[in-house]
């Protein structure tokens, strides 16, 4: 009986400490990937979630995302982010307004969590009020609540 | 001038516009120091932002084909994407950009005071 209990005890310390190494060990790792992921879902690129990157220089990644993209994102002269497709297509910023609208309605609506390969269109209710409708059919509503959080709601 | 009343920056006086360009100097710091975003982020941030301005420039010199509606809907767009990327972890600087959302655009969209921003 005291045999196993120490056993337990032992058992449990080394779980614990197990969590601990694997905690630390990911921390910094999950917050390069969350930033990975906000730089190439700002510019209006499906991801998901980062999966795994590897780091080829001080600040040039290569990133694989959830969906099956593959990103390299990196910082040029002057403190310019770029990003290119695993082809090496660079990743523009759109020209024409509704297009960017577009990009930045993805880039809310996936930053706050919900899925959205692309918004295919939008409706404008009000300056700051918009449904947007995905390629996959889903829905949202993103607009500003009074006190002035921006609030996304799936319908 | 840009999306705002005829008139209203007229009657502005020099130390509200002293005070604005404050805020507004402010809140970049807030941004640069803030923990809610990575350095990744912070970047792409200020490389949207300093596009906005580029298109403000061009506008405020008849160099545009944005409309000033559409100026003003990019600006709110990258507002609510900040908001949105920093009112979970840090509320207080998701407040106070809020709040100053409105002011910042009036300088933004007067072209004296954007002038004066650039130096």
């Amino acid at each position: 009986m005291d045999i196993n209990r120490k056993f337990s005890v032992r058992l449990a310390s080394v779980a614990a400490l197990a969590v601990l190494l694997v905690f630390g060990c990911t921390s910094e790792d999950d917050l390069v990937k969350k930033d990975l992921f906000s730089v190439i879902t700002l510019q209006g690129q499906p991801c998901g979630m980062v999966l795994s990157y590897e780091r080829s220089g001080e600040n040039d990644y290569q990133v694989n995302c959830q969906t099956g993209d593959r990103y390299r994102v990196y910082v040029e002269a002057e403190n310019q982010i770029r990003i290119e497709k695993h082809t090496g297509t660079p990743v523009v910023t759109p020209r024409d307004h509704h297009e960017i609208v577009k990009r930045d309605l993805f880039a809310m609506i996936t930053l706050a969590g919900y899925r959205c390969d692309k918004v295919i269109s939008f409706k404008r209710d009000g300056p700051t009020d918009y449904h947007a409708q995905c390629q996959g059919g889903e829905r949202y509503r993103v607009h500003v609540i009074p006190e002035g959080r921006i609030t996304v709601e799936r319908q | 001038m840009l999306g705002t009343p005829a008139g209203a920056n007229e009657t502005e006086s020099g130390k509200e516009r002293a005070s604005l360009q404050l805020d507004l100097v402010e809140l970049e710091q807030r941004l640069r120091a803030t923990k809610a975003v990575g350095v990744l982020t912070k970047l792409q941030i200020k490389n949207q932002t300093t596009k906005l301005l580029d298109e403000l420039r061009g506008y405020h010199n008849d160099k545009s084909s944005a409309t000033a509606e559409q100026l003003h809907e990019r600006y709110n767009l990258l507002v609510n994407k900040i908001l949105t990327l920093v009112q979970d972890k840090d509320p207080e600087l998701a407040h106070d950009l809020a709040t100053a959302r409105e002011n910042l655009w009036n300088m933004l969209a007067d072209p004296i005071q954007f002038a004066k921003l650039n130096g």
